[in-house]
């Protein structure tokens, strides 16, 4: 498995949003995506999922350009999770985490016992077992969005996009999620890119991280090449201070703004 | 095959990070709720087939329950097995087949648009199909009636068409549909209307058409419909998923593998083929489009497995109880079904609104 | 999932499809007919024949042909005993006739006897069921009422359909005799058309000078709306016929008004200002006469015909809602109101 943008280029009409961004995942790889709100992170997810078509450049899977890829057979490999979703009326969590299971079923819709694995094992997951049976509008904001997490872990995908996977989730859940991820990728190998926008998360789960502002890629590599005060200052405007935890992880302590 | 791109996302509805996850505080059930859908499902299948019988025991004339039997079995002559097979059993036959078209058009549609106040006359597929009707008796008042359905099929996907041509910027998106659909509707009615002013046709034969009804709709009708309803039932059925998908936005059904802007497209013919066809031997018929589709998925959640023939069943015993209605209460005169789905329609619907909230 | 979903809405679709089955093979078992028909047979594409060849062997050669309105050719061997009318127009010719129908639409309410019949339903919708109920072997249709789908599904009922269309004197007369003939009562028939006939024929010996007779105005409707009843409507007919002048002439008939009639308004009335205003009410019989509504309308009283006392209500049953044999007294109410100087 290999997902690579190659000088990928994105305008939004006549702005341009992405410039020439180039990125390899490799299977089994954790990359974090951090940088200022506007940086085109979620734009940059978005593209890699083939929401949005490149104005130049390309993104490939496999070694193929996702244009090339029929919709469903994508689906099957990568998914995604957004930030935000269109209330969902009626359904029942179970209900739709099955949907995640679309790209796997023919025309006929009878689910198959690998659907039911699937779908068991995402909300076992994701910790919604006991919640199943609810109606999503009945979850608070943090359980409806585990509820989309387990719908896209329900994909079985071999690549997971996450856009700021852990907004609206209180501190515990957030380690939940980042746990599962971290779970996840060492138990199937299963590739994930996720934007965060706290930095210390970002090192603690990341292999690689990516800094982004304003559309380029500032800085691209470990948490110890990439998270210094330096970097912080150029793409966030913020003065940092990087300690090390006894437990080996970096934090990034804010001290204030740059030129303040 | 992209949408056009979009602004960032604003952040999700919901709590913030202050409130606690409400998960420890509800009661939790120990074992899987009972899935009482098949049940519902069976329900709306016992009340179609209960007010079908209803439709063919009672009428204007009084017709012994006995006698009836006899009719169906074959028995009797005369007038009774007449009443029976000719007059009766095909009318409540094509009442269960129309409102299914229309209950089924109707729940596509709010799913397509993500609107609930959709409904097929909302986005001027009946009213499409309604202008190629009238022009064609305009043009020609001999028209055989057997035509008439492949017409007002065709009136509603040029309909459609212009709403889809009207909405195109990239794409579709399900408000510009609902707008097209609104604005389309407006001027075919407002055409049909003209025409009938111009036309010489007497107003009666036009009018009693268009006020919708089954008077007069013996097996003739039901085998024109008939195929229109089997080929429009089997697609929204092996389509349901697909629905449910398409329901959760347009960019998670895009990420799940779906083409959006082809699925819209086949979705908005499929209504107009229920829709055409259900106009073309009913006329128009109001509220079993609109209404019917929110009581089902008030039984049985959103899931289309399951609320589109349960909506589909519910509207053909709303249509089939309706016209039950029209023709007998006020006998022998015959009322305009529209009205009498209406009053049973709305009060069944406000109090189900008030049982849920 | 759930299989019980799938279970059922398979059931669903067995059931469905075996009513199906049956429904679609009772079609070609039901097209027998309801009742059987007296003797009566019909000709012309999609009729349906009774057993007349029998019949006509064996009975005297009594055997009639006659057309109906749409043109489509009835032998009448025996005189159909059970006749459903369709209209108030085909109830009252048939009483005039001395054959009485068996049932009546709703409307019907003349002659007094006319009430005590069954209704089936009103003339626009009648209640196919009401009607198959009295097992007729006729019915008799009106065409200004009826349209040719109806008529096509109340073919099914498997008796012949005679449709009629009273839209001028002539059209009463004739069908006078025609229905008279049918039923077997071609005297009274004969007698009934002739008495009319009789009328017109006096009134038109004695017409005055081309320049001495009257220009009419017909007014039907209420005092807000109303229209003009045009040379090719009953009422146009009959002043026709007794040689007045239509002040409003033949052409297509207007947006929204029945056919036969113009819409109008007090403007154009004024700019034709006719001799004499027939006005026929509408509103119903507690509501006071358009005449009187109008006259409260200071641009009404200019018109000649209300300084010179010639408006005159006229009733409406006979002219609009139930044209008819009745058109006899009609005449004799017309002809000094159109001629008062003889």
């Amino acid at each position: 498995m290999s997902l690579a943008a190659r000088a990928l280029t994105l305008d939004y009409g006549a702005r341009r949003v992405l410039h020439g961004m180039d990125i390899t995942l490799r299977a089994g790889e954790i990359v974090a995506l951090v940088g200022p709100n506007g940086s085109g992170k979620s734009t940059f997810l978005r593209a890699l999922a083939r929401l949005l078509r490149p104005s130049g450049g390309v993104v490939e899977l496999d070694g193929r350009a996702l244009a090339a890829w029929s919709p469903v057979r994508f689906a099957r490999r990568v998914a995604l999770l957004s930030q935000a979703h269109e209330p969902v009326e009626q359904l029942s969590v179970r209900g739709l985490v099955a949907l995640g299971r679309h790209p796997h079923q023919g025309f006929l819709s009878l689910p198959s016992a690998a659907d039911r694995t699937a779908i068991e094992t995402a909300l076992e997951q994701t910790a919604l077992l006991p919640l199943a049976e609810r109606r999503i509008t009945e979850l608070s904001g943090g359980e409806q969005q585990r509820a989309w997490f387990a719908l896209a872990l329900a994909q079985e995908p071999a690549v997971l996009l996450l856009d700021e996977p852990t907004a609206h989730l209180d501190l515990a859940h957030q380690f939940t999620v980042l746990e599962l991820v971290v779970r996840l990728n060492q138990l199937r190998g299963l590739s994930v890119v996720m934007a965060l926008h706290d930095l210390g998360q970002a090192a603690r789960y990341a292999e690689r991280i990516v800094i982004l502002k304003e559309g380029t890629m500032l800085a691209e590599g470990s948490a110890a090449e990439v998270l210094t005060p330096a970097s912080v200052r150029a793409a966030f405007g913020v003065e940092v201070e990087i300690l090390r935890a006894s437990t080996g992880v970096l934090v990034v302590a804010p001290l204030g703004r740059s030129g303040d | 095959m992209s949408d056009a791109p979009s602004p960032q996302p604003s952040p999700a509805r919901g709590e913030g990070a202050h409130s606690a996850d409400r998960s420890s505080f509800s009661p939790l059930p120990l074992t899987r709720r009972l899935d009482r859908r098949p049940l519902v499902l069976l329900g709306a299948l016992v009340l179609l087939g209960a007010t079908m019988v209803a439709g063919i025991a009672l009428g204007s004339v009084r017709v012994p329950l006995a006698d009836v039997w006899a009719a169906l079995l074959g028995e009797h002559e005369g007038a009774r097995r007449f009443i029976v097979w000719n007059l009766r059993l095909p009318r409540v036959l094509l009442a269960a087949l129309v409102g299914m078209n229309l209950a089924v058009a109707g729940t596509v549609l709010q799913a397509v648009t993500r609107n609930p106040l959709a409904d097929p006359h909302l986005l001027g597929l009946s009213a499409g199909g309604a202008l190629l009707a009238v022009l064609a008796l305009h043009l020609d008042p001999a028209t055989a009636v057997g035509n008439l359905p492949p017409l007002a099929f065709l009136g509603s996907l040029l309909g459609a068409a212009l709403v889809y041509l009207l909405a195109w910027r990239g794409g579709v998106s399900p408000t510009r549909l609902l707008l097209a659909g609104v604005a389309v509707a407006a001027l075919f009615g407002a055409f049909t209307t003209g025409l009938l002013l111009v036309s010489t046709l007497t107003i009666q034969a036009i009018m009693s058409w268009l006020a919708g009804g089954l008077y007069a709709r013996s097996w003739p009708y039901v085998r024109i419909l008939a195929p229109y309803w089997g080929v429009g039932m089997l697609a929204a059925l092996l389509l349901a998923r697909r629905l449910d998908v398409l329901a959760l936005g347009d960019e998670p059904a895009s990420v799940l593998g779906v083409r959006v802007q082809r699925l819209r497209a086949v979705l908005t013919g499929l209504a107009a083929l229920l829709t055409g066809s259900a106009v073309a031997v009913a006329g128009l018929i109001g509220f079993v489009g609109l209404v019917v589709p929110h009581v089902a998925r008030m039984l049985v959640g959103s899931g289309h497995r399951y609320a589109l023939p349960v909506a589909a069943l519910l509207g053909g015993a709303l249509l089939v109880l309706s016209d039950l209605i029209a023709r007998t209460v006020a006998s022998p005169r015959e009322l305009p079904v529209g009205i009498v789905t209406a009053a049973i329609g709305a009060p069944f619907f406000i109090y189900l609104l008030r049982r849920r909230t | 999932m759930s299989t019980w979903g799938a279970r059922i809405g398979l059931a669903g679709i067995v059931v469905a499809g075996l009513l199906f089955g049956a429904a679609c093979g009772a079609d070609s078992a039901a097209t027998d007919k309801a009742t059987p028909a007296a003797g009566v047979a019909t000709t012309a594409a999609g009729a349906q024949t009774a057993a007349a060849a029998t019949s006509s062997a064996t009975r005297p050669a009594q055997t009639r042909t006659f057309t109906d309105d749409s043109g489509k050719s009835f032998t009448v061997a025996t005189p159909p005993k059970r006749v459903v009318a369709l209209s108030p127009s085909v109830v009252e010719i048939m009483y005039a006739v001395g054959a009485p129908p068996l049932a009546r639409p709703s409307s019907a309410n003349f002659p007094e006897q006319a009430k005590s019949l069954p209704a089936i339903g009103s003339s626009y919708q009648p209640s196919f069921e009401q009607i198959a109920a009295q097992t007729p072997d006729f019915l008799i249709a009106d065409a200004q009422l009826q349209g040719p789908q109806t008529v096509t599904e109340l073919q099914k009922l498997g008796v012949p359909v005679f449709v009629i269309r009273v839209q001028s004197v002539e059209d009463v007369t004739k069908y006078l005799r025609t229905v008279g003939a049918i039923m077997g009562k071609t005297e009274e028939g004969d007698r009934a058309a002739k008495e009319i006939e009789g009328k017109i024929q006096a009134a038109q010996a004695k017409l005055p000078a081309e320049n001495q007779r009257p220009r009419v105005f017909i007014l039907v409707g209420t005092a807000d709306a109303f229209f003009a009843a045009k040379p090719n409507s009953f009422s146009g007919d009959v002043i026709a016929r007794l040689g007045a002048k239509n002040a409003v002439g033949p052409g297509p008939d207007s947006a929204g008004a029945p056919a036969g009639f113009s819409t109008f308004s007090l403007e154009k009335l004024i700019e034709l200002d006719p001799d004499v205003v027939l006005v026929v009410s509408v509103a119903g019989p507690n509501a006071p006469p358009t005449s009187r509504q109008l006259a409260g309308n200071p641009a009404w009283a200019g018109l000649r015909a209300v300084k010179g006392g010639r408006v005159h209500e006229v009733p409406a049953d006979e002219l609009v809602q139930s044209a008819g044999p009745r058109v006899g007294a009609v005449i004799d109410q017309f002809v000094p109101i159109l001629y008062p100087n003889r």
